[in-house]
């Protein structure tokens, strides 16, 4: 703890760390949901913890870009990761359950939402969730889950094909 | 390529909530796939395929998916019209199909180059990068040479190099940090008197065509009991080989290495740990991620090919130097063997090789701007044995194949 209680001149401060910890800061979403977390959960956010430090937010932080259903899983997540006794171990496990529950559309807010408060586990733990549901799947499944619409001719899309045709052996068929 | 936060202003649009369109986290998430899926995802959007067919994400892609080396497993077919085959390996020693059907009922080779079907001449000799480089014989003298990646199926036909009194050896360098790579020419210096004294040529994909160095060199060649062993290692960089005896063929007598600055140094063999003159005709380098010393007391015969995959050693092995072979696995963590398959497979018109493969969706050339590639010059130097890397193994077999000793130089 010693480092942390000299400030960038080396001389002492009060570890204002200590008290943060156990103090609450609000989430507020993007349809206006408000969320009390501990700064300690909350700095686990490279976004959020940079918010803080610059003191912009008064207690309440407005993430505009996240709707409430998907900050309530980010700070389940956050949560668990800030817990005191909680090992890897512990955490691993809670990781694989958090995850395996979602479907993905949900997994996909959950990467936005990771990417944009830099949560950067949560966020790599996520795509790894969506890569695995992708792996064999059709070119339209994609587009429908990712909800993309084809920007190419029909022309155009037939020479890729033909470029790679090798690529669209053994492929889902596109029920979930 | 940018993610991670601090990119509000490029999120603060509504539209932009599509994961989809996100390069950061798109690039993130394709990037994870295997090489045949990001292929095929080409044709889900103009966005996507732009993504996917930059040279970045090529190297994004084969740093972080998941490293699973697998084996590619070239088996000759035989001059009685049997086919050239090759194979995926995995580690359990599942063999993919050398052919797949398609959805059309059409049979298609699961990897395929031009050179495959209609060449018996056709000879692999190194897999970097998930490029594989690959020669075949043009008259009586010379070698064409390809560079292909079998995952995206692409192709280099290397330019001819200068003549060649006899067959050239041929051998590849690569950085496997920045993923260059140089093909290395080594051609008979006819005017010389001594035996395999050699020019080298090498060839760089950003160049487009060979250049000399001004250096003489004893060039890589074949092991005369083991001549479809590849005739140098690359580890960390540098390329190694042996250089044999003049007044013995079949001893080795130090290893010459060259760096992708072209510079050229010799390497002392290390001292056995037994007696140092133990090295003869056994001898192999074999391009290997850690150190070892150690002692086999397996008994080993016809040796094909070495290759270190994690942390084991495949060996092909011809029993009695006879006319099948079998696949080994030695295990360097506990020194057991293990042997997936039991089949064993016929040897064709020439002896059959494996080389440790990732796959990747790297190009032959990397496009880097020009003027920036710079030709070293090459010096012979000599050196000090320390400066070997620790990933390369020196193999050396006593009297009666049996393995005497590994070393790591």
């Amino acid at each position: 703890m010693a480092p942390k209680n000299k400030n960038p001149n080396g001389e002492n401060v009060v570890p204002e760390v200590q008290q943060k910890k156990t103090q609450a800061l609000i989430l507020k979403s993007s349809d206006g949901e408000e969320f009390s977390i501990s700064k300690s959960a909350a700095g686990l956010s490279v976004a959020i913890k940079n918010m803080m430090e610059d003191d912009c937010a008064g207690g309440v932080i407005p993430l505009p870009l996240v709707d409430g259903g998907t900050l309530a899983r980010v700070i389940t997540y956050l949560n668990k990761h800030a817990e005191d006794g909680a090992s890897d171990e512990d955490k691993r496990k809670f990781d694989e359950e958090f995850l395996s529950g979602m479907e993905v559309d949900v997994l996909c807010d959950v990467a936005l939402a990771g990417n944009y408060l830099d949560i950067r586990g949560l966020f790599h733990d996520v795509c790894q969730r969506i890569v695995n549901g992708m792996k064999n799947k059709s070119v339209e499944w994609v587009r429908k889950t990712f909800r993309i619409e084809s920007d190419f001719t029909a022309e155009e899309e037939e020479q890729i094909k033909k470029e790679y045709a090798w690529a669209w052996e053994g492929v889902d068929s596109d029920a979930d | 390529m940018s993610q991670g936060g601090g990119n509000q202003a490029r999120l603060s649009c509504d539209d932009d909530r599509n994961i989809g369109y996100i390069e950061g986290i798109m690039a993130t998430i394709l990037s994870k796939l295997p090489v045949t899926s990001v292929l095929k995802f080409k044709a889900v959007c103009k966005f996507w395929n732009k993504l996917i067919s930059d040279q970045q994400f090529a190297q994004l892609q084969f740093g972080s998916f998941p490293k699973d080396p697998k084996l590619l497993l070239y088996v000759c077919g035989n001059n009685t019209g049997g086919r050239s085959k090759l194979y995926l390996m995995e580690r359990n020693g599942r063999l993919s199909k050398p052919y797949v059907m398609d959805r059309s009922g059409k049979i298609r080779p699961y990897l395929t180059f031009p050179n495959l079907d209609r060449s018996n001449s056709l000879q692999l000799i190194s897999c970097f990068n998930g490029l594989l480089c690959c020669t075949r014989s043009v008259g009586t003298e010379d070698l064409d040479i390809q560079i292909c990646n079998p995952a995206t199926r692409e192709v280099l036909e290397v330019p001819k190099g200068s003549p060649s009194a006899e067959t050239p050896s041929i051998g590849v360098v690569y950085d496997p940090d920045t993923n260059k790579y140089k093909i290395l020419r080594f051609v008979s210096a006819a005017s010389e008197s001594e035996v395999n004294t050699c020019k080298c040529e090498i060839y760089t994909p950003e160049g487009g065509d060979w250049s000399s160095i001004p250096d003489i060199v004893q060039g890589p060649v074949a092991n005369p009991a083991c001549p479809s062993f590849p005739t140098h290692a690359c580890a960390g960089g540098r390329m190694y080989w042996l250089v044999w005896s003049k007044e013995d063929r079949e001893v080795p007598d130090y290893i010459l290495s060259i760096d992708m600055n072209n510079t050229i140094t010799r390497v002392e063999l290390p001292e056995g740990p037994d007696d140092p003159d133990e090295f003869n005709v056994f001898t192999f380098l074999v391009d290997y991620e850690g150190c070892a010393e150690l002692q086999i007391d397996g008994f080993l015969e016809g040796i094909n090919s070495i290759v270190s995959v994690e942390k084991e050693l495949l060996f092909i092995i011809k029993p009695g130097f006879g006319t099948s072979f079998g696949f080994h696995f030695l295990n360097l963590a506990d020194w057991t063997w293990r042997t997936p398959i039991r089949r064993k497979f016929r040897i064709g018109s020439s002896e059959p090789v494996a080389f440790r493969y990732t796959e990747s969706l790297l190009r032959y050339a990397v496009k880097i701007d020009g003027g920036e590639w710079l030709m070293g010059l090459g010096q012979l130097v000599q050196s000090d044995k320390e400066e070997v890397g620790l990933r390369l193994l020196i193999f050396g077999l006593g009297v009666g194949a049996q393995i005497v000793g590994v070393w790591a130089g």
